[in-house]
């Protein structure tokens, strides 16, 4: 099984029907492509419009693979549960149990378990929350949902009082678009900070390493330059914004936000916010496999080797969701995950020589590819370092949505004796609502690893329990029965 | 180093944490190990019933007891414990679980009680409306209730920080001595191995209690069980009591937010800590029948959208009666594990009945049936497939 059909998953779906396996391949979109082609290839939907036309044949030709014998294809499916280790007593193969709810068509709809021999998980990413005062305000949302309201329906936001605030690069790329599409942004506030940490030996190379040299001698020069991104489009630009709060009654009305200039107010009917994306990480932590604190993107990734490969457990992790890498080395890697799965199922002495020793070149050539591209990548992270929470956050800020729970009341619970995320979680049911910790989990991490000063590691990550998604009832009655 | 005090508890659940208030409040000097953390197992994983309704008639007078203390608990302990006396109501669906009701009704009054109350199917509407007109009547106890378990554990464990119980978590105890005047026991903890003396013991481990009287000689047959549980999404106020179902495994309440927590014990799987299960995997066809029972009553629950479901491990005692009382085997330990599902209730008045037994004082109430000793002539000794799993699990 695969799950999640973004550049990730269908090229591992592709590799795996390409070596004779058969795939169930589930997807939590209506039409394949992930996030970064999402709605680009709906023929009626609007997202034509938005994505350029290179776009378009990019993600056409990525779900080329779908026509491809072997791959069952569904959309707005999305798995409640999984459970490994089920081999352990028959002494065959280890299988995966997955539990997934297939929610479109009628007659179609229902919840039912497959049983696999491989899993690979595509799952991508999620945006990480800004957390200021006032950020639950109706006319709030995050600039990725602009986007795929921009992408999925059409939206574009063309009144008055429409501000972006943040750092990252997705920030760039939608005012962009909402300018292309006759849109209307009245000011971006950066959020950006200096590119952070020092430099780590042997960490980087070639041009890289010169750009992030040049970050640590000059943060100001690159943080300008990353600045300068979010300019050029005649729109009003604060840098070094911090203290944002956002004011209104039963929606946001005005920004107040102070940078080196002094204090500034600004009115605003619609907000879009970002801090850059995180790999989504619910499945994996599910299943229960190893995570270690990626200090660069500052969130957990799982532990996996180089295809992919968890430990000891014929589950891969491929695409953004082993770390941010963007949708051209999701591609490569979920291609290399599904050679890899397919090598592990079929092992090579049941395949002909020659067959066995292509499939072996291809995965060295793709293990350059994805080689020459990582730092690359290690540059965009540290110039997009994530925003540090005091920088905005307040006492009084929500950092739970679903269980309504403050900066204050974790500070609380932590000097109460909550040495770790899962205690702040039963202390305060921080984490504990409908999206289990999606919203506030990195940030819960890093705010217990702040005050007790010990790693990420040591302060823990949510346990996440089944269902994934919340799920209906009346979905698990069905499923009783198939 | 050898730390010394009055007493020691092993378990720092709802159970050990109600022993330490008590005997701490009658001047004792308290040390609670807890092998993982605080309340992190069956007492987290609770339903949070306060219930009388339907119990076994040997722990009737204790649950009755109990109830005026979950009244002022929260007062008491300075936070609230979410306590409300909902009442209970356990429905009968058809004729057959109907007459079984109208039995427990006879037999619980010929025993002398007269809290429960038979409800008719008009009195059931009126009692609890919207419920489906299939169901034939009811047993209902009205001042019983339910209570927020984490809350609980969270009020308890700070009033007995308060109070200066010491509490020593992440320390498994794996042995334990008898010195005359004194309980040796033998811990790992995070540091590597380490020895507590004490005058007194309290074996409050739960699932691991077998594992811990076995110790000393005692034998409880005991199992591990992982019992489900779910919350659903907040849904529009509907249900004022707590509800069960004669002949169905079913617990169904309405949180103060509107989530329904639901629960019966159905037992999932008993896992691996390592697996990242958390001690037990939820088995989703049980899962769906559990669900059923809900729907069954309140057919409009099926819109409802559960947002998670967890296993708590519970020791189920082979009678499902728990054990109190005093080791058979070790003069200076006192046993208050196995609960088998339903000690939620029993919380407030555990610890004063356990320090009763410290002290030597005689129990105003009965507790003979729940002897741990009950078992000791039952044959040799045999130790039991399930204690070898809820070290596992351990």
């Amino acid at each position: 099984m695969v799950v999640g059909a973004g550049p990730a998953g269908l090229a591992a779906a592709g590799a795996l029907a390409e070596q004779g396996l058969t795939v169930q391949l589930i997807d939590e979109q209506p039409a394949p492509g992930g996030q970064v082609w999402r709605g680009a290839l709906d023929r009626s939907g609007a997202g034509r419009r938005v994505h350029p036309d290179q776009a378009i044949r990019r993600a056409a030709a990525a779900a080329e693979v779908l026509r491809r014998p072997g791959i069952a294809y569904a959309g707005t499916a999305s798995v409640i549960d999984a459970r490994t280790g089920l081999a352990a007593r028959s002494g065959t193969d280890e299988r995966i149990e997955i539990d997934w709810l297939a929610a479109a068509g009628p007659g179609l709809r229902g919840l039912r378990t497959t049983t696999v021999r491989a899993l690979i998980i595509a799952t991508g990413a999620l945006e990480r929350p800004v957390l200021f005062p006032g950020a639950t305000l109706p006319g709030i949302l995050s600039a990725g949902a602009l986007q795929g309201a921009m992408k999925q329906a059409g939206l574009v936001p063309d009144g008055a009082g429409t501000v972006l605030a943040g750092q990252g690069p997705l920030m760039r790329l939608v005012l962009a678009q909402v300018l292309r599409f006759g849109g209307r942004v009245d000011a971006v506030l950066q959020l950006a900070s200096a590119p952070a940490g020092k430099p780590r030996a042997g960490g980087l190379s070639g041009l890289a390493a010169t750009l992030a040299s040049a970050a640590v001698a000059d943060p100001s020069l690159v943080a300008r330059g990353a600045a300068s991104c979010m300019t050029g489009h005649g729109v009003r630009t604060y840098r070094g914004v911090r203290q944002l709060r956002a004011h209104g009654l039963a929606a946001i009305e005005r920004l107040s936000f102070d940078t080196d200039d002094g204090h500034h107010e600004l009115p605003c009917r619609l907000l879009a916010v970002h801090d850059g994306i995180l790999p989504n990480v619910q499945l994996t932590r599910l299943l229960g496999l190893a995570h270690a604190w990626h200090d660069d993107q500052q969130a957990f990734v799982p532990v996996t080797g180089k295809t992919g490969r968890a430990a000891e457990q014929p589950i891969w992790v491929a695409g953004d969701g082993r770390g941010i890498a963007g949708w051209e080395l999701a591609a490569l890697h979920g291609e290399l995950a599904g050679l890899d799965a397919a090598s592990a199922i079929c092992p090579t002495s049941t395949q002909p020589t020659d067959q066995a020793a292509d499939r072996q070149a291809r995965r060295h050539r793709l293990g350059r590819r994805i080689d020459r591209r990582l730092p690359a990548r290690r540059l965009v992270d540290r110039l997009y370092p994530a925003v540090p929470i005091e920088r905005n956050a307040t006492p009084d800020t929500v950092v739970c949505r679903c269980e309504h729970v403050t900066l204050a009341h974790i500070d609380a619970a932590i000097a109460a004796g909550a040495v770790g995320a899962n205690r702040v979680k039963t202390f305060t049911r921080c984490g504990m609502g409908a999206c289990q910790g999606r919203h506030c989990g990195n940030a819960l991490t890093r705010i217990v690893a702040d005050r007790l000063d010990v790693s990420p590691t040591a302060a823990g990550a949510l346990r996440i329990r089944p269902p994934l998604k919340p799920t209906l009832i009346s979905d698990y009655l069905d499923g009783a029965c198939t | 180093m050898k730390p010394t005090s009055d007493l020691i508890i092993v378990g720092a659940g709802l159970i050990g944490l109600s022993c330490a208030i008590a005997a701490r409040e009658r001047g004792m000097d308290v040390v609670l190990i807890e092998a993982g953390t605080v309340g992190r197992q069956a007492s987290s994983a609770s339903a949070g019933g306060v219930r009388s309704l339907n119990r076994h008639p040997a722990e009737i007078p204790l649950v009755r007891a109990a109830l005026p203390l979950w009244a002022t608990l929260s007062a008491r302990l300075g936070r609230d414990c979410g306590f409300r006396a909902s009442g209970q109501v356990r429905v009968a669906e058809d004729e057959i679980a109907m007459a079984a009701l109208e039995a427990r009704a006879t037999r619980v009054h010929d025993l002398g009680h007269r809290h429960e109350r038979l409800l008719s199917s008009g009195e059931l509407a009126n009692r609890v409306p919207g419920i489906a007109p299939h169901c034939r009547g009811a047993l209902a106890v009205e001042d019983d209730g339910f209570a927020d378990p984490l809350a609980t554990v969270h009020a308890l464990r700070e009033h007995a920080r308060r109070l200066g119980v010491r509490l020593i978590e992440r320390t498994r105890v794996v042995g334990l001595d008898d010195l005359g005047q004194a309980v040796v026991w033998n811990a790992v903890g995070p540091d590597g191995p380490v020895t507590y003396r004490a005058r007194h013991g309290v074996n409050a481990a739960g699932a691991w209690g077998g594992s811990l009287a076995e110790m000393v000689g005692d034998r409880v047959p005991i199992r591990t069980a992982a019992l489900q549980m779910s919350v659903s999404a907040p849904l529009a106020h509907f249900l004022a009591p707590v509800l069960g179902s004669e002949g169905r495994k079913l617990s169904l309440k309405q949180t103060a937010g509107g989530a329904l927590v639901i629960g019966g014990g159905y037992e999932g799987t008993v896992g691996h800590e390592a697996s990242g299960a958390a001690g037990g995997r939820i088995d989703p066809s049980l899962l769906a029948e559990n669900l059923a029972a809900a729907v069954s009553l309140f057919p409009q629950v099926a819109s409802g959208r559960i947002v998670r479901t967890w296993t708590g491990l519970e020791g189920m005692v082979v009678d499902g009666l728990p054990a109190i009382g005093p080791s058979g085997e070790h003069p200076s330990l006192v046993h208050a594990f196995g609960f088998s599902a339903h000690g939620f209730a029993l919380v407030p008045l555990i610890g004063t009945l356990v320090t009763d037994l410290i002290e030597g004082r005689a129990s105003e109430h009965d507790i003979t049936p729940l002897d741990p000793r009950r078992f000791a002539q039952a044959g040799p000794d045999r130790r039991s497939h399930t204690d070898s799993q809820a070290e596992r699990a351990a």
